[in-house]
């Protein structure tokens, strides 16, 4: 659990972003008018299952959209200036110095052919401008500070000669070397041995208090998101369902989908018989039909009796103070406490 | 076996513009090497002595029109092209066929035994991968002597290891599979596990390896012969053309260049279909 | 050093296949084939062939001769040319600077010319260098080296007069072989090269390369094309090979004194001593190259330095 920040102060804010891709089967939206923001020092957890444009969203962010993709809308904010309107050039200065990215297979995110100090040495030498002495002072140190056993001999590695868990803390360190304002973490441990996973978390999350970063962290896993978020944004088929705080999230999940997914995580000491699983699968982008996406698998709409839901697509709106949720169960309405 | 994949195989081919030029220009050379006798325009060996070195388009006066030119006895290039192709192709298919059968005979071997047998028959893949087909081709065409014969089995003897080596490996996955364990818990000889069960599905491998074998046959068969140790002078051949041509190079440009586009339009057909094969087989993401 | 281990491990499997080829040699021809059949005039009687026999060793015991081959191997005697007052191995020594110096002179050409042109077709992907490359490349592959040789002089020598038909001694005459030889590794490596670094584009550390802030440029010298060139150098290292027996026959078209061109000559003219000593050196030739590009490899790729070679 993170401490939480009586100074909630928005580092970055997403409004409306929307990446679209032109495929042969069809055009789509893998970012749909997507909207969030990010306060100073805090974590918030993006997530949804494989396909909900999760990892997109953080790519559009970096812009490192891959082709055919494109940004199409939106904002991006950082400290109130747009990313989506700078150019290469002035992009290439806020990746890995102002915000940086890890993803999720670190062995092979690096590059096999060079050294593991040559790789954190890039960092520096890309923003920058040492002597190479003080380049590896400070590799050493960043390798120190990932709790990597002897730096000095280390940084001497090829990334095939590291561990899983080992390949990540040096992905970390290159990440923060410049003391970015943002971590963007996609899917960091789900490539890796449980009992690492909880290493690297602890990593994070001390690395974070430490300097103040705040950390986009993407994940399916609700587990990572208990322990580590302090916000939490819910995605399914590209748009943002529910967004809250991690307790809240937990305590009164409002969108069914979230439900949904809570409903089938196992839990100790649970006597249900069986885990609910969602019925049907993740629509067709390419297909989508007018009204909600989730309609063709909601449990509640048909309960509630609702044909809206199938007819309209809801919006985003935020039912209670800092809980905001796409759903016709709750839109125009009061809820009573 | 391969029963629906053959639909979508044809029309896989027919799509790729260049494995479908490939399929055409093979299709030609095989038709010549067939019905040589019937296409032919005059027979490949007959010498018009008075329009010796006549350049391609050449008429003579009873009305022989000598497409691509005369070599030096008065010879008709383009007859002499369309019978070339029947020794070319015959001798690469064969000497291929012949790889094939003893590289996948003991690639079998090799993957199912295991223990010594595999070793010293990996070692001895090793030692023949590594020096060129063409050398190998040369050394044993040397041990055999003179004749039609030994160049085929001296280039078919050049190409066993790359076989040997792929089918090992994939006698070696193959191994395993529940199919061949029954097999084995049944009680069934080696022999019969090997032919049955584990070569069916190794071949279709080894015979796209034949097939992007044999371009590569044709030029060494071609270059043996052109320096004279290769096809007999007597049987018409494109290595023959082109060594018969070397000498009167100068004066007589046609007779080198058309025989030597023969031999590399034949190739270039079997590289394309290769190619698309491969492809097929083993798509790569090109994005 | 890890390298270092390996390469002496190559190096002992190198002495080893040289070995194994030199003996191979040895049996395909004297007992696949009867030497003494193969270097007889046809109308040799009995007496002639046995009195040849005898003047090559090969009256005596199997194994007694192949004892004595492996000696004189080993010792560089590889006696004396049946057709030339001279010993073989001098004849063999000779020959071997013209064929390494086409050889060589083929690489310098053709490896900065198929990486840089595989580099423009990767880089401008479906542009008209990228066509024209891959046309030219698919077109040089079905080519007979021969031929292109055969083709060059008519045009380039005959034709335009630029450059000396054939022989051997000066420079020019040694551009048009060495022309002729470099398409052998220009039509496969600018393949290579071309898909090398298309299919490196595709890795993760790309990705992570442009999210440290790096720019196409570095992204492409820097991270892509060491990774590129990994199969790059195995494939230079195969095409050197081919280069060397193609030199056989380009060099009977050239007319230049190298291996390739002794070795055709001591056929024709059935001198047994001159073409053994020429196929071992060749071979051996060919398994040293071998050698060199398994050592660049590992001094290249340092994952291969651990991993136990399959």
């Amino acid at each position: 659990m993170s401490e939480a920040h009586d100074d909630g102060r928005v580092l970055l804010e997403i409004k409306g972003l929307t990446t679209a891709f032109s495929l042969a089967e069809g055009d789509f939206n893998a970012v749909d008018n997507v909207s969030f923001s990010v306060k100073e020092g805090r974590t918030l957890s993006l997530v949804g299952e494989s396909g909900s444009g999760k990892s997109m969203t953080a790519l559009s962010v970096m812009g490192l959209v891959p082709s055919p993709g494109k940004v199409v809308a939106g904002e991006v904010l950082l400290d109130g200036r747009n990313l989506l309107d700078m150019s290469a050039r002035e992009m290439r200065k806020i990746r890995g110095a102002e915000i940086s990215m890890i993803f999720q297979q670190p062995t092979s995110a690096l590059n096999p052919t060079y050294r593991v100090g040559t790789q954190i040495r890039e960092v520096f030498k890309l923003h920058r401008d040492w002597t190479r002495q003080v380049e590896t002072e400070k590799v050493i140190a960043a390798l120190r500070a990932v709790g990597m056993p002897d730096p000095e001999a280390r940084l001497r590695a090829y990334p095939h000669e590291l561990s899983g868990g080992m390949a990540q803390r040096v992905m970390i360190a290159m990440a923060l070397a410049c003391e970015p304002r943002i971590l963007i973490a996609d899917e960091p441990t789900t490539a890796l041995d449980v009992t690492i996973q909880a290493q690297i978390l602890e990593l994070i999350r001390e690395l974070q208090s430490s300097s103040d970063t705040s950390v986009i962290l993407i994940t399916h896993d609700l587990g990572v998101v208990a322990e580590m978020a302090d916000e939490v944004a819910v995605m399914y088929a590209g748009e943002i369902v529910e967004t809250t705080d991690v307790e809240t999230l937990f305590d009164e999940p409002l969108h069914p989908y979230t439900k949904g997914l809570m409903g089938s995580v196992p839990v100790l000491g649970d006597p249900r018989p069986r885990l609910e699983a969602i019925p049907g699968t993740v629509p067709n982008l390419t297909e989508l039909s007018v009204g909600c996406r989730f309609a063709s698998r909601c449990q509640a709409r048909i309960e509630a009796g609702l044909t809206v839901c199938q007819t309209h697509h809801p919006e985003l709106v935020e039912v209670r103070p800092g809980h905001a949720v796409r759903c016709w169960l709750y839109s125009g309405q009061e809820v009573a406490e | 076996m391969f029963a629906g994949r053959e639909v979508g195989t044809l029309r896989s081919m027919f799509t790729t513009p260049s494995a479908l030029v490939g399929v055409v220009v093979l299709a030609t050379v095989v038709v010549c090497a067939i019905f040589a006798d019937v296409i032919s325009p005059v027979d490949p060996a007959q010498q018009h002595l008075l329009y010796r070195l006549s350049p391609p388009g050449t008429v003579s006066e009873d009305g022989v029109t000598f497409v691509l030119g005369t070599d030096g006895l008065g010879r008709d290039v383009l007859s002499g092209i369309i019978h070339g192709s029947r020794v070319s192709l015959i001798v690469a298919v064969t000497a291929v066929g012949l790889g094939m059968l003893i590289g996948v005979a003991l690639g079998l071997v090799s993957g199912y035994s295991g223990g010594w047998l595999d070793t010293v028959i990996m070692r001895a893949v090793d030692v023949t991968i590594v020096l060129p087909f063409m050398l190998m081709a040369l050394v044993l065409r040397l041990a055999l002597g003179p004749g039609l014969g030994s160049i085929v089995i001296a280039l078919g003897i050049s190409g066993w290891a790359t076989h040997a080596r792929l089918v090992r490996g994939e006698v070696l996955s193959l191994r395993n599979k529940e199919y061949v364990l029954a097999s084995v818990a049944n009680g069934a000889p080696h022999g019969f596990i090997m032919l049955r069960r584990i070569l069916p599905h190794v071949l279709a491998s080894a015979i796209v390896l034949a097939s992007l074998q044999v371009g590569v046959t044709i030029v060494a068969e071609a270059s043996l012969t052109f320096l004279g140790l290769g096809v007999p002078p007597e049987i018409p051949s494109w290595g023959q053309m082109l060594a018969n041509g070397r000498d009167y190079m100068t004066r007589a440009w046609w007779v080198t260049t058309f025989s030597g586009l023969a031999i590399v339009l034949t190739v270039l057909a079997l590289n394309l279909i290769g190619d698309w094969l491969c492809d097929y087989r083993d798509p790569r993401l090109e994005r | 050093m890890r390298a270092g281990l390996v390469v002496l491990r190559r190096l002992g499997e190198t002495l080893l296949t040289v070995f194994l080829m030199v003996t191979i040699v040895f049996f395909l021809l004297r007992v696949v084939g009867d030497p003494a059949e193969l270097l007889v005039a046809p109308e040799a009687t009995h007496a002639d062939l046995d009195k040849l026999r005898a003047q090559l060793g090969l009256d005596r015991p199997l194994l007694e001769q192949y004892v004595d081959y492996m000696r004189s191997v080993v010792t560089f005697d590889f006696g004396r040319s049946l057709t030339q007052n001279r010993g073989a191995g001098e004849l063999v020594g000779e020959a071997v600077r013209p064929t390494l110096e086409l050889t060589g002179l083929a690489l310098l050409i053709g490896v900065p010319v198929s990486i840089i042109l595989g580099s423009i077709a990767a880089l401008r992907r479906g542009g008209i260098v990228d066509t024209v490359t891959t046309a030219f490349a698919t077109l040089g592959r079905a080519m007979p080296s021969f031929w292109l040789g055969l083709m060059l002089i008519i045009t380039v020598a005959v034709g335009l007069r630029w450059l000396p038909a054939s022989g051997y001694g000066t420079f020019q005459q040694l551009i048009l072989p060495s022309v002729t030889l470099s398409m052998i590794v220009i039509a496969d490596v600018t393949r290579l090269t071309r898909s090398s670094l298309l299919e490196a584009y595709g890795n993760d550390y790309v990705r992570t390369a442009y999210a440290k802030g790096a720019g196409p440029a570095r992204v492409t010298w820097f991270h892509v094309f060491r990774n590129a060139m990994v199969p790059v150098i195995t494939i230079i290292g195969l095409r050197t090979a081919v280069l060397i027996s193609g030199s056989i026959v380009v060099e009977s078209v050239f007319a230049v004194p190298g291996l390739g061109w002794l070795l055709i000559r001591a056929i024709n003219r059935f001198d047994f001593p001159v073409v053994q000593a020429t196929i071992i050196l060749i071979g051996f030739l060919v398994i040293a190259t071998s050698l060199l590009v398994d050592i660049a490899y590992v001094l290249i790729d340092p994952r291969s330095r651990s991993v136990r070679r399959a």
